[in-house]
């Protein structure tokens, strides 16, 4: 008798076409995608700055000292008759290089220790958690201003002042990522087939941290760029007459009654980048976490 | 009998009636306009953790020293001449040696103590007197009123003292105007020992209430100040993080009196009514120091280089706000002896610059360090003598520090290029020059002890010290300013003419004081 092998019924995805996925795509990740345009005008402006700027953003012209917003210079000029919409161009360099750069080293550096900590766990665990835990005890602004104190002020030292205070919470999630991982029943597996640690680590658990990763990453983007700007207004970055943001604004506060246009520019630039910057962080989050693809 | 008007003598009367009302109007006028009461919030661009007159804890600590202290002489900023305070008379010797001071009977301190020659003489030394329960070692002031130069200083009875000089010194009774010579009470030195930084019992018009280092001091109306009770009843002088705060409570009527109010808005708050703004004497010499201890600054190419490669044009219109003369030397144009002929050398000639840096042998960009305090105009000076330096051949640092730290800096020596000013708390040239002598000043931004002048500085600024007749002194200060323009220890930027800025209700504003840095508010009073 031959045997009847019972089909399981298929459920066909119903095939979108591409336009409605893409206007499903829009409106659930609008704010998203309007951010991530506009940040990524902002790194495009700011790369191409040289190209774009009307005028050398350190050429000092007596005569033009408080300009007004005009066609000639759409950003009005500075105390040293200096073009703000020049230097706002130029001035995101810093930041922008700063908070890449400390994110991305802070994220490469702070994954191993919590890699490493989370797989061998036990006394190496105890110890890199306890020295992170003591490192985020400090807020990061504050510890970042400790480190510049004690280093000294300049880009390269506030580089190193930001990505220090970064570490601990890139080491602290991928710990906690990785302890949870390595419970998972495919773990287990291809320990039990006597899997290397190595193979383990990038065959299964790294593509898993991935998500995360990224939507932490973009989170302390904002956090740099943030920080990065307090220590330049602080007069603990870039020093004068290189333009950035948060200088121009540091410099600016003090003609905020009589010149309100050389702090304004720069610090509207400000808020919409660390804005932007936050809302591609949640449409990364809601668009990678799988409990929260669904809604919305 | 018919009484005919007779207009002339109808005007004659109602004329008299209209001058004896106008007279009695403005009699009373005068007696209500000068009120008594209120209290009137002073901004200082900091406040120090000490109102210790011993020691150097900037203006807003000055600002108080000079409110509830006093001493035996007050200068005149307006004419120039020293004033009774609480010495009612005095007399000098004629070889200018012996000065004898009659001290004001009746004077109480704040606590009550009453004021006699012992608490002078107390007073005067307790900062070198290990003896004393107020000595601080590093308490390092007593040069300022003097002192150093003093053979003895002795209560002759209750009521006098005699100081004699060890060299005669034109200078002396200004000197004892300086806060270093206010006169403290003893029963507090007793009470408080080296705690009376913030306990501080003067004999001032005002007396403190209440000190919060770093932050304020609340100040009120000592009823028994011996020239009358000030009209102020309390003043609070407090410290501001910026300029911009500065210039909002000003702005808001919050704030009555500042000199700290950002120079740029100077013009808009000219055109206020709410506000008054009185321009000053050319009274605070701003400038950069060269040390002489350190390299490359040690070379004398390299500070002629400084000197030729600042647009001082640029720095008085940007940095300065138009607020400014022309610089000439270590003098102000006001300053007995002014020569302006040192404007030729201190001038704008980046070529010379260039030359002058050629010639030091230094390998280009010669790298140098700039420090200055992050505060007032101070950033946009260093940004503009950064931009003027680097284009003739220097790479430049700059070095922004907070007060404490800069004249810690400067007191270790180890500032390179500083900018810095000097106003002038006395009304002599003296007190301007004072800062090239060797001796007096040593070390500091420049020190000076160094260069090749110093002896002949020295010798003419002793000379200026000692001699009484104004126009041999002239002649002198003439020589000190052409002196000073040979070693180069300091470029000089422009000659500060600061604005004096007061709410609309403040009367009677000092403003040639105020201008100089040195705020008595026994005078003023609020509408």
């Amino acid at each position: 008798m031959p045997s009847s092998s019972t089909s399981i019924p298929q459920l066909k995805r119903p095939q979108r076409h591409i336009s409605t996925r893409l206007a499903i795509w829009v409106r659930r990740y609008n704010i998203a995608l309007v951010a991530g345009c506009i940040f990524i005008s902002i790194i495009i402006c700011t790369l191409a700055a040289p190209l774009l700027s009307p005028y050398d953003p350190s050429e000092m012209v007596l005569m033009n000292r408080f300009q007004p917003p005009s066609l000639a210079h759409p950003f009005g000029t500075d105390d040293f008759g200096r073009d703000v919409l020049s230097r706002v161009l130029y001035g995101g360099r810093t930041i922008l290089l700063t908070g890449f750069s400390s994110v991305t080293i802070s994220l490469v550096v702070g994954g191993s220790i919590g890699l490493v900590a989370a797989y061998w766990g036990g006394l190496t665990d105890d110890i890199l958690m306890r020295v992170m835990d003591i490192v985020l005890s400090f807020p990061s602004v504050l510890l970042a201003i400790l480190i510049v104190a004690a280093l000294g002020p300049g880009l390269s030292n506030a580089l190193i002042a930001i990505t220090a205070s970064m570490i601990p919470v890139f080491a602290r999630l991928v710990r906690s990522i990785v302890v949870s991982l390595v419970q998972e029943e495919y773990v287990l597996a291809a320990r039990a087939l006597g899997a290397p640690p190595n193979r383990i680590l990038a065959a299964h658990i790294l593509p898993n941290m991935l998500p995360p990763m990224i939507v932490q990453a973009s989170a302390m983007l904002a956090v740099a760029i943030g920080t990065s700007t307090a220590l330049n207004f602080l007069g603990l970055g870039v020093e004068p007459p290189t333009p950035d943001w948060g200088l121009m604004v540091s410099d600016g506060q003090r003609l905020i009654f009589d010149a309100p246009h050389v702090p304004f520019f720069p610090g509207i630039v400000i808020t919409i980048t660390v804005l932007s910057v936050n809302f591609i962080g949640d449409g990364l989050r809601d668009h990678l976490d799988p409990k929260l693809r669904g809604l919305g | 009998m018919i009484n005919h008007y007779h207009p002339s003598r109808y005007y004659q009367g109602r004329c008299l009636l209209l001058t004896v009302g106008v007279a009695i109007t403005f009699f009373l006028g005068t007696v209500q306009a000068q009120q008594q009461g209120g209290t009137l919030l002073f901004a200082a661009e900091s406040m120090g953790d000490t109102l210790e007159t011993g020691l150097w804890a900037g203006f807003g600590s000055i600002h108080v020293s000079d409110n509830i202290g006093e001493g035996l002489i007050r200068s005149n900023f307006t004419d120039g001449e020293p004033e009774p305070a609480l010495a009612e008379l005095w007399t000098v010797s004629e070889d200018g040696l012996t000065y004898t001071f009659t001290i004001r009977s009746g004077v109480t301190f704040h606590d009550g103590t009453p004021l006699d020659a012992d608490a002078v003489v107390r007073s005067l030394t307790r900062m070198s007197n290990e003896a004393d329960p107020s000595y601080l070692p590093g308490l390092y002031m007593e040069p300022s009123h003097g002192a150093t130069n003093w053979e003895s200083i002795t209560a002759l009875d209750g009521n006098t003292v005699e100081i004699v000089l060890t060299q005669p010194d034109s200078t002396q009774l200004h000197k004892l105007s300086r806060p270093s010579a206010y006169i403290v009470s003893p029963t507090a030195l007793d009470e408080f020992g080296t705690d009376i930084g913030t306990n501080w019992v003067g004999a001032g018009p005002f007396k403190l209430e209440r000190f919060v280092p770093g932050q304020e001091a609340v100040l009120t109306a000592f009823d028994d100040y011996w020239a009358g009770r000030p009209y102020l009843d309390s003043v609070i002088i407090r410290g501001y993080p910026d300029e911009a705060s500065i210039l909002a409570g000003l702005e808001a009527g919050e704030i009555n009196f500042t000199m700290y109010a950002p120079f740029l808005s100077t013009s808009r708050l000219q055109a206020s009514a709410d506000v008054n703004v009185d321009i000053g004497g050319p009274l605070v010499n701003t400038f950069i120091g060269a040390s002489a201890n350190q390299e490359p600054t040690s070379n004398l190419d390299i500070r002629r280089a400084v000197n030729y490669a600042i647009n001082r044009e640029a720095v008085t219109i940007v940095g300065l706000n138009g607020l400014a003369e022309t610089p000439a030397s270590i003098l102000c144009s006001a300053d007995l002896g002014y020569d302006a002929s040192g404007q030729t050398i201190s001038s704008y000639n980046p070529d010379l610059a260039q030359e002058f840096l050629a010639a030091s042998g230094y390998e280009l960009p010669v790298a140098v360090t700039l420090s200055y305090e992050n505060n007032r105009f101070w950033p946009q000076v260093a940004e503009l003598v950064k931009a003027d330096l680097e284009a003739v051949g220097f790479s430049v640092t700059l070095e922004p520090l907070d007060s404490g730290t800069f004249w810690g800096k400067a007191a270790d020596g180890t500032l390179q290029l500083s900018l810095n000013q000097r106003s002038i708390f006395l009304p002599d040239p003296n007190d301007r020059a004072t800062i090239l002598h060797s001796v007096i000043s040593a070390g500091g931004q420049t020190w000076h002890q160094l260069l090749p002048m110093a002896s002949e500085m020295d010798a003419l600024l002793d000379q200026g010290l000692a001699e009484q007749d104004p126009t041999v002194r002239a002649d002198i200060y003439a020589q000190v300013q052409a002196l000073a323009l040979e070693d180069f220890p300091y470029t000089y930027l422009g000659c500060l003419t600061p604005p004096v800025f007061t709410s609309s209700n403040v009367s009677s504003v000092p403003v040639q004081a105020a201008a100089a840095g040195r705020v008595v508010l026994r005078e003023v009073w609020l509408e």
